[in-house]
């Protein structure tokens, strides 16, 4: 059981409150999901419950929090990871070993089990979160969704009763989306307390308990599952979250009579002589929005690093705005937007951030003014939220006015709001004649932003269908 | 990732790698040192370490064939022989080093605990081994952005060292402080014992190891003083 | 109602450990990049890779101190470096750099001198002057062998006389030094221009 009696937390050095007078009881056996935009502070009321808030961010807390009865400021910090388990935002990133088996065995090695006992909790974690075949894996070579359930697994050998995830979904595509909502269900019915920080809901809808809306460092409703799956469209915009259930795609067979932006004609590409792509065509037209889906490894990412000239493709033709286009005219004309906004800024401010690469420097204010940035021209990137760094990178995409765009996995992290934002604002980028090509697998963005839909395996195109 | 053959224990690798340090400061003359190196090459193709073993004997032989080349005292101003006598016996000390190098992250932290190495260098170094082949791709991501925005420029190498720079501690803190959180909340600061899922011990292999790695040194050290002067 | 305001400690945290890690790693990694082009011009690198490598290590080195502003943090960073001289073929270079270790460190004393710009680059010097030293020690050590070897004492003398006579060592020394400091003012207004600005550093 956790509860929280009036709570109130600010982190190191920072005068105000990112959350405050926070009351909350979860029982034991329930699974509760805190929802909201970004920055509304549900991330940091799971820092609270697992103790990194105060022992690992050294921020200052008013008020208590009780763990099955225990003040949990009277709990070591090492002894909390034993009754509370932990999955952070970014499966890669938390991961600690080279081969899975290790990373399993990681928490019951510091607790110091028995061999045997570890043996038998690894093989059940292993067992229960179906990784039982990626055991002698290594982690590098896995996908978000077989990092992510290994990284429930390691928790699941220490066998804590109480589970916090922040953001679980965040990194997944539909599939492993399915498995964790399976996995939760699991992890309910042995009776472990679970605490979600997310705002994608649609997964969530059967297995919550209840729904706890955050707003400000405030929780400010509480809806069962059966009233969240009655909200209108306009409330969930309210609260800034994601739909309650997937948009179904209606498609039809490609159809292509507009102009052509770019033509790719029998492209294959081997990395050290792993094929990669095989002969690979398509035409994307002018005022197109593209969205290419496909599993892990399946060459999406390789094929835009082709396009945007990044690296050289084995063979094939690659022709933009009907000329051939070497490797250093696709730099020019294609713009890729990679993943981790982080590595890809680089000024001491937003504004500057333009300034540094902008054909038209002067305009650099009005540009950040049109990704309502304006109020943070000043600010260090490095500052930004999620979601801002992302629009911010965008806008200095604009600025070198390419022809076509290309973004990899750009919903990863964003809420409702800044979802339907980048999804208004690829919409209006295509409306003026230029072309977006999205690599995603988030279907409620495709479903607002795109008009067509390519899906990759094994570096071949499955299908290409127009989405009405 | 191959398995190794045969499974030597790190303590037995230590050992041999403090063997051939001995070696490589009291052989005198490169041929005894080419013949330690012989022996090292089959220490590591046992350890299924192929294409390192004959790499670096090749190029033990190498260099002990240009300080042989007749009259030549330093071969050129830039490559001096002295130099040449002290790479040819780093070499062979590497060759040792490198199948302690080459074991797996989790079997390292296993024989940290072992050895009972303190944690103030035993921690920065499990998070170096996790972070070590993350940096390539890191590096490459922002050297792919810095091309995409046209700041990647030899004209003001100052500025790009700048623009690389930033991103990458700015993407490393964040990296740090994820896996340090992860690592925290799995009790890694548990002040009792800590178990390993691997198990180390020292097996009769390790011991014959041990017996034909010192009498094949003594052999070399009794070549290198008494037969070849 | 229960109030806590957690202190840092001044005992390295894992979070610290962590840091010290990853930069080590950075800097590393960096030092490759360097010194693998620079050994074309063979002899020459030692005038060109040790002070390039001190001038751009800085900011890392820098940033690293800075972040975890605690007293041990050189100390560790330079036991860790002996360590990799250890297992990479040349465990008395390892001897050596626990003195820059020491000597390091004790750059770092007294009160806040972690959180000072000028101190943490004398620091950063000490440490930079040890690793420009590697060559020259490797001759030492391997010199009495080398004499033994057959070679004439005259051609030794010769030999140690052009590459390590005390002008061309007081010249890489110095330069490594430049290097260094410079690295540090830039580190300086790097850290101002970005890391303080975005509050990654207070």
């Amino acid at each position: 059981m956790i509860e929280l009696k009036q709570v109130s937390f600010s982190y190191d050095g920072s005068a105000f409150p990112v959350v405050h007078d926070l009351n909350l009881t979860v029982q034991k056996g329930e699974l509760v999901v805190i929802t909201g935009k970004s920055g509304c502070g549900k991330t940091t009321v799971t820092r609270i419950i697992n103790g990194l808030a105060t022992h690992f961010y050294r921020g200052a807390l008013d008020g208590q929090i009780v763990i099955d009865g225990q003040n949990q400021h009277d709990i070591p910090f090492w002894k909390i990871g034993k009754r509370i388990g932990a999955v952070l935002q970014d499966p890669s990133s938390q991961f600690f070993a080279d081969q899975a088996i290790d990373e399993i065995a990681f928490g019951c090695e510091n607790y110091g089990m028995e061999r045997h006992e570890m043996q038998r909790r690894i093989s059940r974690a292993a067992e229960k979160t179906g990784s039982t075949a990626l055991l002698d894996q290594r982690l590098y070579d896995l996908s978000s969704g077989q990092q992510q359930r290994l990284a429930i697994a390691s928790i699941y050998a220490i066998s804590p009763d109480i589970y916090v995830f922040d953001e679980p979904s965040a990194n997944l595509d539909s599939e492993a989306v399915e498995r964790l909502r399976l996995l939760l269900g699991a992890l309910k019915k042995e009776g472990k307390t679970v605490l979600i920080s997310e705002h994608r809901l649609f997964y969530l809808a059967e297995v919550a308990d209840r729904i706890v809306c955050m707003k400000n460092g405030v929780f400010t409703k509480t809806f069962s599952s059966a009233e969240l799956s009655r909200l209108n469209t306009d409330d969930l915009r309210w609260f800034g979250l994601r739909c309650a259930a997937l948009p179904v795609l209606n498609t039809r067979a490609q159809c292509t009579h507009k102009e052509e932006a770019m033509v790719i004609e029998h492209l294959s590409f081997a990395y050290k002589k792993t094929p990669v792509i095989h002969d690979f065509s398509m035409q994307i037209g002018r005022g197109e929005v593209v969205a290419l889906t496909g599993p892990n490894g399946a060459g999406k990412t390789s094929l835009a690093r082709i396009l945007s000239g990044l690296i050289t493709e084995k063979s094939g033709r690659i022709l933009v705005e009907h000329h051939s286009a070497s490797r250093r005219l696709r730099r020019k004309l294609v713009f890729f937007v990679m993943q981790h906004a982080d590595s890809q800024l680089f000024a001491e401010s937003a504004l500057e951030e333009i300034r540094l690469s902008a054909q038209a420097p002067e305009q650099a204010e009005t540009l950040l003014e049109s990704y309502g940035l304006s109020p943070f021209k000043d600010a260090h990137p490095s500052t930004l939220s999620g979601g801002q760094k992302q629009r911010l990178l965008l806008a200095a995409a604009e600025s070198m006015k390419p022809s076509i765009l290309i973004l990899d996995e750009p919903t990863s992290g964003l809420d409702g709001e800044n979802m339907r934002l980048l999804a208004a604002r690829m919409r209006e980028f295509a409306a003026r004649g230029k072309t977006v090509l999205v690599i995603t697998h988030d279907q409620e963005f495709i479903a607002l932003a795109c008009s067509r839909l390519i899906r990759l395996e094994h570096g071949r195109k499955i299908f290409d269908k127009q989405i009405m | 990732m191959r398995r190794p053959a045969v499974h030597v224990d790190f303590r037995a690798k230590l050992a041999v790698f403090a063997l051939m340090f001995v070696l490589s400061a009291l052989l005198i003359h490169d041929v005894s040192v080419c013949l330690a190196m012989l022996f090292m090459t089959l220490y590591l193709c046992a350890q299924s370490f192929y294409r390192a073993g004959i790499v670096y004997f090749l190029t033990g032989c190498t260099i002990a064939f240009l300080r042989s080349l007749p009259g030549v005292e330093g071969i050129t101003i830039l490559l001096p022989d002295v130099l040449l006598f002290a790479i040819l016996r780093i070499t062979l000390v590497i060759m040792a080093a490198y199948a302690m190098m080459r074991m797996p992250p989790g079997e390292i932290t296993a024989a940290f605990m072992k050895m009972r190495l303190p944690s103030a260098l035993a921690l920065p170094i499990t998070f170096m081994l996790r972070f070590a082949p993350t940096v390539r791709g890191e590096f490459r991501t922002v050297f792919a952005a810095l091309r995409m925005r046209g700041l990647l420029s030899m004209t003001h190498p100052l500025r790009t060292f700048e623009y690389t720079l930033i991103p990458v501690i700015t993407r490393s803190t964040v990296l740090s402080d994820n896996l340090a959180a992860s690592a925290e909340l799995r009790g890694i600061s548990n002040p009792g014992i800590h178990s390993s899922l691997r198990l180390i011990r020292f097996q009769k292999i390790d011991s014959l190891l041990l017996l034909l790695a010192f009498g094949f040194s003594a052999i070399c050290l009794y070549i290198d003083r008494w037969v070849m002067t | 109602m229960a109030s806590s305001q957690n202190k840092e400690s001044t005992r390295l945290s894992v979070r610290n450990y962590a840091t010290i890690g990853i930069f080590s790693v950075l800097m590393i990694i960096l030092a490759i990049a360097v010194a693998i082009p620079a050994m074309s011009v063979l002899y020459f690198s030692l005038f060109i890779s040790s002070p390039l490598i001190a001038f751009l290590s800085a900011p890392l080195f820098t940033f690293m101190v800075l972040k975890v502003h605690k007293r041990g943090t050189v100390l560790i960073y330079c036991l860790i470096m002996a360590i990799l001289y250890l297992i990479s073929g040349t465990p008395y270079l390892a001897a050596w750099f626990l003195l820059s270790a020491l000597l390091g460190e004790l750059a770092m004393t007294g009160r806040d001198a972690y959180k000072k710009f000028a101190r943490i680059t004398i620091s950063w010097i000490i440490c930079s002057l040890f690793r420009a030293t590697n060559g020259m020690i490797d001759i030492w050590f391997f010199s009495k062998q080398y004499l033994a070897s057959g070679v004439s004492k005259a051609h030794f003398n010769q030999v140690v006389h052009f590459y390590y006579s005390a002008p061309w060592i007081l010249l890489i020394l110095l330069l490594t030094a430049i290097g260094a400091s410079l690295g540090g003012l830039v580190s300086t207004k790097l850290m101002k221009k970005h890391f303080v600005k975005s509050e990654l550093l207070r």
